[in-house]
């Protein structure tokens, strides 16, 4: 095999990981305040009150919620923010 | 303990020597450099499912949160040195610019007794009864944070 083609290969492998869909996932731990997992959504993601306590509900209850899906590069952005605020946040491929 | 909040400061007075050590511990607590508070203050983006990408984050963005979190520590470390002590109670005042940073901190502190002391949403909600005194007082410590936490995002935004 060529090296042109194993550079194709390798190229067309990191633009489909790219195009996936993935998941920010919000989870959940005992000390969190409600309020302020609500509050952080709201500055991060620019949720209405309700949609962010919405999620604050899912993630309390369920013990995770999908706040977002999209690009990885901006999921890993969104859970660098949700980090910052020390909210437990991961990032998982779509479906 | 009595908290006055005007647009311009937020004061603590009335504070006796029991709470004013607990606030003194703020940042002590959100300073761990345990294993395990380490793990909750720093979690990774995939938990471990992709080890590559974990150790990525590692080496370039928590560095960078570690960083911004030192500095939200450092405002609440200074508020505290100017803590007066009057008439057999302590006073506590500082500049409503600093509430993000003492909101930061209150949190991370909460979160790394979480941690180090193992508390589950059932001592949280006080279904266990805690006879480890350390832990019991991890306990107090994480319910007082979380009191004055609650009282300020009822007034400042993050």
């Amino acid at each position: 095999m060529a090296d042109s083609d194993v550079l194709i290969e390798e190229q067309t492998k990191t633009d489909e990981s790219l195009d996936v869909p993935w998941n920010v996932v919000a989870h959940n731990d005992p000390i969190n305040l409600m309020d302020y997992v609500a509050k952080v959504f709201i500055r991060v993601f620019g949720f209405t009150k309700q949609k962010a306590e919405r999620h604050m509900m899912e993630v309390h209850k369920k013990g995770r919620s999908i706040v977002w899906t999209g690009g990885r590069e901006r999921a890993e952005l969104y859970v660098q923010q949700l980090h910052g605020f020390l909210l437990q946040a991961t990032i998982e491929k779509g479906r | 303990m009595r908290i006055e909040w005007s647009p311009e400061h937020v004061i603590f007075s009335e504070i006796d020597e029991f709470i004013a050590d607990a606030l003194r511990q703020i940042p002590v607590c959100a300073s761990s450099c345990e294993d395990k508070a380490i793990a909750r203050l720093y979690p990774t983006p995939t938990d471990g499912v992709d080890e590559n990408a974990d150790e990525d984050w590692r080496e370039h963005v928590v560095p960078g949160l570690s960083e911004l979190f030192q500095t939200h520590i450092d405002v609440v470390l200074k508020d505290l040195e100017e803590m007066r002590e009057e008439d057999e109670s302590f006073t506590l005042s500082f500049t409503t610019e600093h509430a993000p940073a003492w909101m930061h901190t209150l949190n991370q502190a909460r979160l790394a007794l979480g941690a180090l002391h193992d508390i589950t949403e059932d001592d949280m909600e006080g279904r266990t009864k805690v006879s480890d005194a350390e832990k019991s007082y991890a306990l107090f410590q994480i319910e007082i944070y979380g009191f004055i936490l609650s009282l300020m995002l009822q007034h400042t935004e993050l």
